[in-house]
């Protein structure tokens, strides 16, 4: 079993996916993205894509059909993901420097249906996910394959009552194989989840429908890190969800907790400010210290 | 998969001899004794299914979601994707409406191969009142562009559209409009995979075009239209997505009126898809489109006497042709 990563080693992937992510924001059409959803959920799929995941990377057969799957639920964040597949190795230097949106081109705001690339679903609507990674991991059990199935959502997202049908679902059929992980950087569109439709409680409601829940601080890599691997190894019989405590806009100090960043245009003066206080130089001269 | 989609005249008979959710029951869990795959996702609308045999010896084949349509659409668009034949069983007013989102995300842009069948479609549940009377789920099924949508006539075309889908899975919707009918149109055998369309009746002044249970009542139609020395043709068409062009132009060709007649709205259905076709070409027939009034069901009743309230039984059908027929001459 490969050694797990250090804590600073993290720490550097989830800042170059971070950097990374800002650049595919900027690249897209009038420079508009989610740029606070995408960075929210840079130290989830840092965790992911490196410690937690067998990803089926490079193997075919059997063992690419054994892979762990990844359903991203919240596909505003899709630019991230992109990130995490560039340092997995799905999408090749020259891919990842592709357009984003147009013709001819893999990468787009929210990610088509790309096996090969390591895009299970077409995403955009949400509440979908969780019920589609429900049916990949009944897949995998009746397949007898020990694939497992990890979701991300928005806090947002949970908004939608489809969402709970899945839990449900989840939950009922004992769907061990699966962990759900929510982004839970308490804003959403309009406001502060507390000022929409509440619903900050997610540790009580998940649990209530029959779910484990392990509560995890979303933007410390390693934490999350392993907070996703106990999740996974657990044997307990009830599915487990880690609830990821993030800030919206992580990372770059004119949009972090800030809502207006839900979605907005990077001008140049942004991009560049952004690209700055992402850089090793300047992580350098914080202290070395994310947190 | 061994089974074909042909369906003999012996097996023809006797499907045609039980209600239609026993036909589709029955021919699933043959299905499922087959291929260990073949998965049946129920949103609680199972029981009544004759699927015990399948739940007995296949029971990782049966999958319930409560009564939660959205999900049905995830779960079992997935496990199409991951290469199980899927079929999902609904109330034809939920299965399309309820869960359209899903559909056009599962079924039309990621291509996921599941069946959805819609059940007791139309009139069939009349008495349930409005909320149980499908009026658009073929229109919201055809607006899907990768959807097959299969409206059977009887259930020996049912067996025959069930049979090929699962051996050849596709994003489909397959309607059936009755939950007990002795109508069999197809007594000598049938198979969809050849393209669904029977030429029930020949004739020269007018074409029936005609898709579901209701065929059976365009043929008599045509019987009644003959008494007034109007001779009509009676064409089924059970795949109303893609149409059949070819063959609809050939049933068309030379007859002074074409009439289409389906147990749905005229918006979106069989016979908004023959407008289509028709709105293209200069050297078409006019077109007479026949099916369930632009409105709400109000309160409830049995489908016979709605039927015969929108002028659909063939009574119906016969003046409704003969009135449109004389409107044309005095021009």
């Amino acid at each position: 079993m490969a050694e797990l990563h250090t804590a600073i080693q993290l720490e550097g992937i989830a800042r170059t996916m971070r950097r990374e992510t800002v650049e595919l924001c900027y690249r897209s059409p009038a420079h508009k993205a989610h740029l606070g959803g995408c960075l929210s959920a840079i130290e989830i799929l840092t965790a992911l894509y490196t410690d937690v995941m067998n990803t089926g990377i490079g193997q075919t057969g059997e063992a690419w059909r054994r892979r762990d799957r990844f359903v991203l639920s919240k596909a505003h964040a899709s630019l991230a993901l992109y990130a995490a597949l560039h340092q997995a190795g799905f999408l090749s230097d020259d891919e990842f420097a592709l357009p984003v949106c147009g013709e001819d081109t893999l990468l787009f705001r929210q990610a088509r249906r790309d096996l090969a690339h390591g895009m299970e679903i077409s995403g955009g609507s949400l509440g979908m996910g969780m019920g589609y990674a429900c049916g990949l991991a009944l897949a995998q059990r009746r397949r007898g394959q020990d694939s497992r199935v990890f979701v991300l959502l928005g806090d947002g997202e949970c908004n939608e009552g489809s969402v709970w049908e899945s839990v449900a679902f989840a939950a009922y059929n004992r769907l061990t194989n699966l962990v759900a992980i929510v982004d839970a950087n308490g804003l959403q569109l309009d406001g502060p989840i507390e000022k929409v439709l509440g619903g900050d409680n997610h540790a009580e409601r998940w649990t209530s429908f029959g779910f484990d829940a392990i509560e995890a601080e979303g933007n410390d890599a390693a934490a999350v890190r392993d907070a996703l691997l106990a999740a996974r190894d657990s044997d307990s019989p009830r599915p487990r969800v880690v609830i990821a405590r993030t800030a919206k806009g992580r990372g770059v100090s004119f949009a972090e907790n800030h809502v207006e960043w839900h979605d907005n245009s990077l001008t140049d003066d942004l991009y560049r400010q952004a690209i700055t206080e992402l850089s090793d130089a300047a992580f350098e001269t914080r202290g070395g210290d994310e947190r | 998969m061994s089974r074909s989609s042909y369906v003999d005249a012996r097996e023809a008979m006797r499907l045609c001899s039980l209600p239609s959710n026993q036909a589709l029951g029955e021919t699933l869990t043959s299905l499922a004794d087959e291929d260990e795959d073949l998965t049946v996702v129920v949103s609680d609308y199972g029981r009544r299914l004759f699927l015990d045999g399948l739940v007995e010896r296949h029971p990782e084949g049966f999958v319930q979601v409560g009564i939660a349509e959205q999900d049905q659409v995830s779960i079992g668009a997935a496990l199409a994707l991951e290469g199980f034949p899927v079929f999902a069983p609904c109330y034809a007013s939920f299965v399309a409406s309820r869960s359209f989102d899903q559909i056009r995300v599962n079924l039309g842009m990621m291509g996921a191969p599941l069946v959805l069948v819609g059940l007791s479609a139309r009139y069939d549940s009349a008495d349930l009142g409005a909320s149980h009377c499908a009026t658009e789920d073929v229109a919201l099924m055809r607006s899907v562009p990768t959807a097959t949508v299969i409206t059977p006539a009887d259930n020996a075309e049912l067996a025959s559209a069930i049979r090929w889908l699962a051996a050849h899975p596709r994003p489909a919707y397959v309607r059936i409009t009755g939950s007990t009918t002795e109508t069999c149109l197809h007594a000598s055998g049938c198979d969809v995979s050849a393209g669904g369309v029977t030429q029930l009746r020949e004739g020269s002044d007018v074409a029936l075009v005609a898709c579901g249970q209701l065929a059976a009542a365009a043929l008599e139609a045509a019987d009644i239209l003959e008494t007034t020395d109007v001779s009509a043709s009676v064409t089924e068409m059970a795949i109303v997505s893609p149409l059949r062009e070819n063959e609809l132009l050939h049933a068309i060709r030379g007859k002074r009126l074409v009439v289409t007649v389906e147990e749905h709205g005229v918006v979106g259905g069989l016979g908004s898809a023959v407008a289509e076709v028709l709105s293209a070409r200069d050297d078409v027939p006019p077109l007479l489109a026949l099916g369930t009034p632009r409105s709400y069901l109000d309160g409830g009743d049995v489908r016979q006497a709605l039927l015969t309230n929108d002028g659909l039984d063939p009574w119906g059908i016969a003046s409704h042709i003969l009135e449109r027929l004389e409107r044309s001459k005095k021009r």
